[in-house]
């Protein structure tokens, strides 16, 4: 999308009015984010690859950190209790 | 009676405990200490003497009795103005706020207050906790205790401020990008950002809430560990706690660290760090391998793509947070945080969503590669010396974009990974001000990375120098 284009829709859906500078900025940060992103989704995102949450992932870690961590005692007192 | 302010966190709890000092009279010298040391840093929005002094009695009448003292009893803290307490404003640094008075009090100051911990007050912070140098248009910039013509880091800019010049041993902060980290590096002190989800976020002012995090800035690993103590766990009032496990984060400090393995990654966290940095480092991981821990190099991944999706989440989640004001109120934001939350207007949603369902399989990625068998990554926290408010201020905007961009290289990818991270002082860069590395761990490891702070700070002494002009007051 263009400057126009970025500074019309985020007037449209959120009344709000950039002046051109800041249109400027926002198209430049919010393009490149928005690239950056969509290469990064495109490469690691599948349908059936989904995690099932980030506070499961967590979860799983800190489990793994009790129990089979090769010091688990030593650098992790009391994970777990 | 005074001159405890050089104590720390657990020594100031010790001192109440074993009758050595009165809570009363650490609340008073404290109190002084923010009296008068407050305003030449700018760290203080509202000390409430009465309720220190009411709550230091109460200590000592406690102790009097025999009763059972918490953890922190009779120690004066003070906190982020943004940690809501029912009945006093929190300003959230902005202008917007300004007389803002919740009805709630968050579950972390009632944590610190069943622990026996005094309240002194509210400190300074960037506006609605978005600057990583302090700046503040309404309220003025944080100052550094090291030295004035710098800033004192932000967000948690009065936090930082004010354990460094020693009028609170310890104080709460928050960190959505690495606003507990850059004060904690910038002014000298220890600041533990937790795993995202460890510590409840109920009663906080929120910036980004899948990145926001609140933890201790110390003196000490030790005295962040004994905060930790009372903060941290399952609240059924934030259900990101919920599977947090009980940990205990003082059990370990011993002061060895042998059997334990540290990463050094290479690639970006190295090309971006300054030879004047990287030389600090190279210190601080030779005392770490002199407390026996084993040393490997990795190599990190993609830190765009990481830093990338974190901005998305922050940029979406604060500009949600924000759009009314936005609409109603432009006038009352400062220009540069306006500029800086308007961009989450302009992302699709699809982007935003791609960034959440990415999170996991990232932080798996990203400790494979970075952390690899080891048990934390060690890094810079800052990659440059602490710039000068005016390097942050003055000249064209781009250019002061590039400079406080680069102030968070190496803390915001850390927060979309919702990992823990400890800032442990080092020394100094050749413009006097303090330099810090951060542990990073695994999710939930924020007992093996105090060990390696407090073992760190058993070998080395940066964590007790004294500011210029913070000793005992005239």
């Amino acid at each position: 999308m263009t400057q126009d284009d970025i500074a019309a829709r985020v007037s449209a859906d959120n009344g709000i009015t950039l002046t051109e500078t800041e249109a400027r900025a926002v198209a430049a940060l919010a393009g490149d984010l928005n690239a950056r992103v969509a290469a990064g989704a495109g490469q690691r995102l599948a349908f059936d690859a989904a995690p099932w949450s980030f506070a499961t992932l967590c979860a799983e870690i800190a489990a793994g950190l009790t129990t089979s961590q090769k010091t688990s005692e030593e650098t992790n007192s009391g994970a777990g209790e | 009676m005074s001159g405890f302010f050089t104590l720390g966190v657990v020594e100031m709890a010790d001192a109440v405990a074993d009758g050595s000092v009165s809570s009363e009279a650490l609340a008073e010298e404290a109190l002084q200490r923010l009296e008068t040391l407050g305003p030449r840093y700018n760290a203080v929005m509202q000390i409430e003497p009465e309720r220190a002094r009411e709550a230091a009695r109460a200590v000592d009448l406690a102790r009097a009795r025999g009763d059972k003292l918490g953890p922190l009893a009779g120690v004066p803290l003070a906190h982020k103005d943004l940690l809501y307490r029912a009945g006093r404003v929190a300003t959230g640094g902005s202008l917007i706020r300004k007389d803002f008075v919740p009805d709630v009090t968050s579950s972390v100051l009632e944590r610190l207050d069943a622990a026996g911990a005094l309240d002194l007050g509210s400190l300074h912070l960037a506006e609605f906790a978005l600057s990583p140098t302090g700046f503040n248009v309404h309220y003025g910039h944080g100052l550094s205790p090291w030295n004035t013509a710098y800033g004192a880091g932000g967000s948690s800019s009065g936090s930082g401020a004010a354990v460094a010049a020693r009028m609170v041993p310890g104080a709460l902060g928050s960190d959505t990008g690495g606003s507990i980290r850059h004060p904690s590096a910038m002014c000298g002190v220890t600041g533990l950002k937790p795993t995202h989800g460890l510590v409840p976020l109920y009663g906080a002012m929120p910036l980004a809430p899948s990145l926001d995090t609140i933890g201790p800035l110390t003196r000490t690993a030790r005295d962040a560990a004994r905060m930790m103590t009372a903060i941290a766990g399952p609240d059924p009032r934030d259900g990101a706690t919920l599977p947090a496990p009980r940990l205990d984060f003082e059990g370990g400090l011993k002061g060895d660290l042998k059997g334990l393995t540290i990463a050094v990654p290479s690639g970006y966290y190295r090309e971006l760090a300054t030879p004047e940095i990287a030389a600090l480092m190279d210190d601080s991981r030779a005392v770490l391998k002199d407390a026996g821990a084993q040393l490997i190099e990795t190599s990190p991944p993609d830190m765009a793509l990481v830093n990338a999706l974190m901005q998305v989440v922050m940029l979406v989640e604060m500009s949600t947070l924000h759009r009314r004001w936005l609409t109603e109120r432009p006038q009352d934001y400062s220009p540069q945080v306006r500029a800086r939350m308007l961009p989450g207007l302009a992302l699709p949603a699809t982007r935003y969503a791609e960034a959440l369902m990415m999170r996991a399989g990232v932080t798996r990625d990203w400790l494979a590669a970075t952390m690899g068998a080891a048990d934390m990554v060690h890094m810079p926290t800052l990659p440059v010396p602490v710039p000068s408010i005016a390097e942050t201020t003055a000249g064209p905007p781009e250019d002061i974009a590039v400079v406080v961009g680069r102030l968070a290289a190496f803390t915001r990818g850390i927060n979309y990974l919702g990992l823990p991270s400890l800032s442990v002082p080092c020394g100094f860069t050749a413009n006097g001000l303090p330099a810090a590395f951060q542990l990073v761990g695994r999710p939930y490891a924020e007992p093996v990375l105090l060990k390696a702070g407090d073992a760190y700070q058993r070998r080395t002494d940066f964590h007790t120098l004294l500011p210029p002009g913070c000793g005992a007051l005239a």
